[in-house]
């Protein structure tokens, strides 16, 4: 579904805050596969990722989406194939427009977003209906701007948005991260769900190393730009909270 | 003050109506300080003078109007985009080409616009002034169905989110550099609409027109603001009314203004100090709210 192929990236080059983000990485990524990236802070894994969206682009390298050679194509064009959930709940939605408009958005993904008022009565019911699905009552106020909503509602309904138009590769940077506890497990359980549901490959970047060993079907550990480990689902599920700790080491 | 001095503030103020709205979108939508204005206003203008003493017929004249200011939006939209410079600047720059361009457009600072066959005069049935009366309130009708039309499409819902939230648009599929090219675009094509029809209200195009326009465009907009606060009134449809009620308010403000015997020209330095006011009392509000 997704090769990099010798990938690198140093940003700030020739400057003292240069810095090496990814180097040589090579990684073949099969269609459903949910890989978890785990890596202490600056060891290149949100940069991996980003590499794949396409908001950053590599210095060398090249990076296959379905068999094309997306490299050179820009994130607009890659979203086709790639719906994101950001760190920050407050980058994935709109803030001053209501979750109807938010969702309306999010259902032409991979569309024109053309002169055709398309926040009907039929597409209503179907956002209440997929909303619906995280059984957090949201369906009943969405007129209301995502602005008013907490984190953890608004990254729920991003998971939800991920899916109104076709999609088969979904990356998840940190999703939980500014998120209460409570919030952060009904996020990863929706997430899980929504990802075995639709068959999609994902990444999901973590600096949970419980939700990296709950989650996933293969785990890499990145150290300094490049992938010091690549356990497989049989290898993963074996793995220790302690074990995996020492790799930061 | 009489009647008649507050009916011109109101006509003149659904003129400014459109440029108002222009500024809500490049300003308030887009997020994106824009002034361009100043100069696609003075275009709006400019082409609307030497089309109608030319001889040709008002409604042309506004679509040849409305595309030159679009044209000068969509420069400075390129501008900021392809050079990734700041708004202000790519404004600053493509304003200041439009002087020259003005000039050349008009051939000479000052076209009269007296005994024409302008848009106020397709009414004859009906005194002049009444014509001016219905033309303005029609156009300004038809501005905002279109805007609210705009905004509530699926190109609307990009172009709202683009100012608000321009990583997640990105990664649904826009193209956010096309979206800010074509809202300037449209922002200034409104713009150039309210120098066609103040050009032809107050019989004149000069090349000086549009000095500071922008800033009486921002007070529309913040009065309306001010407005809705008060209204506590959400949905697309308010936001416009309320820009439309701020710069007839500001109109009139200046209109009492100038009724107190205030020198005209005092009148810019008035402006900018209303339109300061206007501001600190909104942010002072947000202080007090916290």
């Amino acid at each position: 579904m997704i090769q990099l192929e010798k990938v690198s990236k140093t940003f700030n080059k020739g400057l003292v805050t240069e810095t090496v983000a990814l180097q040589n990485i090579s990684i073949n990524i099969s269609a459903k596969e949910f890989i978890v990236v785990v890596g202490a802070n600056g060891s290149g894994k949100s940069t991996l990722l980003n590499c794949i969206a396409g908001n950053i682009l590599p210095d060398s390298g090249n990076i296959y989406i379905d068999d094309n050679d997306v490299t050179e194509w820009p994130e607009h064009k890659r979203s086709k194939y790639i719906s994101r959930i950001f760190q920050n709940p407050m980058l994935g939605t709109a803030p001053d427009l209501n979750i109807l408009e938010n969702f309306r958005l999010a259902s032409l993904r991979t569309q024109r977003k053309g002169l055709h008022i398309g926040t009907d009565k039929a597409f209503t019911d179907i956002v209440k209906e997929k909303i619906s699905f995280l059984k957090m009552g949201m369906e009943n106020g969405i007129d209301k701007p995502m602005g008013s909503l907490s984190g953890g509602q608004r990254q729920a309904l991003t998971l939800v948005m991920g899916i109104m138009d076709e999609c088969q590769i979904m990356l998840l940077d940190e999703p939980t991260a500014a998120l209460d506890p409570r919030s952060s497990v009904l996020v990863m359980e929706k997430a899980q769900e929504i990802i075995q549901k639709h068959n999609l490959t994902a990444l999901l970047v973590t600096h949970h190393l419980k939700d990296a060993l709950r989650y996933g079907n293969r785990l890499l550990m990145m150290k300094e730009g490049v992938i010091v480990e690549d356990y497989s689902y049989d290898q993963k599920s074996v793995l220790t909270f302690e074990e995996l700790a020492q790799l930061f080491d | 003050m009489s009647y008649d001095f507050f009916l011109t503030a109101l006509l003149q103020g659904l003129g400014y109506s459109a440029l108002g709205l222009g500024v809500f979108l490049s300003l308030r939508i887009f997020n994106i300080p824009d002034i361009t204005t100043d100069g696609s206003y003075t275009l709006g203008g400019a082409i609307t003078a030497v089309m109608i003493t030319g001889g040709f017929h008002p409604f042309p004249t506004m679509i040849l109007a409305i595309f030159g200011g679009m044209l000068s939006g969509a420069t400075t939209g390129w501008i900021l985009t392809r050079f990734k410079i700041h708004p202000l600047l790519a404004g600053i720059l493509v304003m200041t080409a439009l002087y020259s361009i003005n000039l050349m457009v008009m051939g000479r600072s000052n076209i009269p616009l007296i005994n024409v066959n302008d848009i106020y005069s397709l009414l004859p049935f009906i005194s002049h002034d009444n014509a001016v009366k219905f033309i303005l309130i029609f156009i300004v009708v038809l501005l905002i169905l279109f805007i609210t039309w705009l905004l509530k499409t699926d190109f609307g819902i990009a172009m709202r989110a683009t100012g608000n939230s321009e990583a997640m648009v990105r990664s649904l599929g826009v193209n956010t550099n096309t979206m800010k090219i074509a809202g300037l675009a449209i922002a200034n094509g409104f713009t150039a609409l309210s120098g066609y029809l103040i050009a032809q209200y107050q019989g004149f195009a000069d090349i000086n027109m549009g000095i500071g326009i922008v800033v009486s465009g921002l007070g529309s907009v913040m009065i309306g603001e001010a407005l809705l606060h008060r209204w506590m009134s959400k949905g697309i449809i308010y936001n416009v009314l309320a820009v439309i009620a701020g710069s007839i308010l500001f109109r009139c403000i200046i209109a009492a203004a100038l009724s107190f015997g205030l020198n005209p020209n005092y009148l810019k330095l008035i402006t900018a100090i209303i339109v300061l006011f206007i501001v600190a009392i909104s942010t002072s509000k947000k202080v007090t709210a916290r």
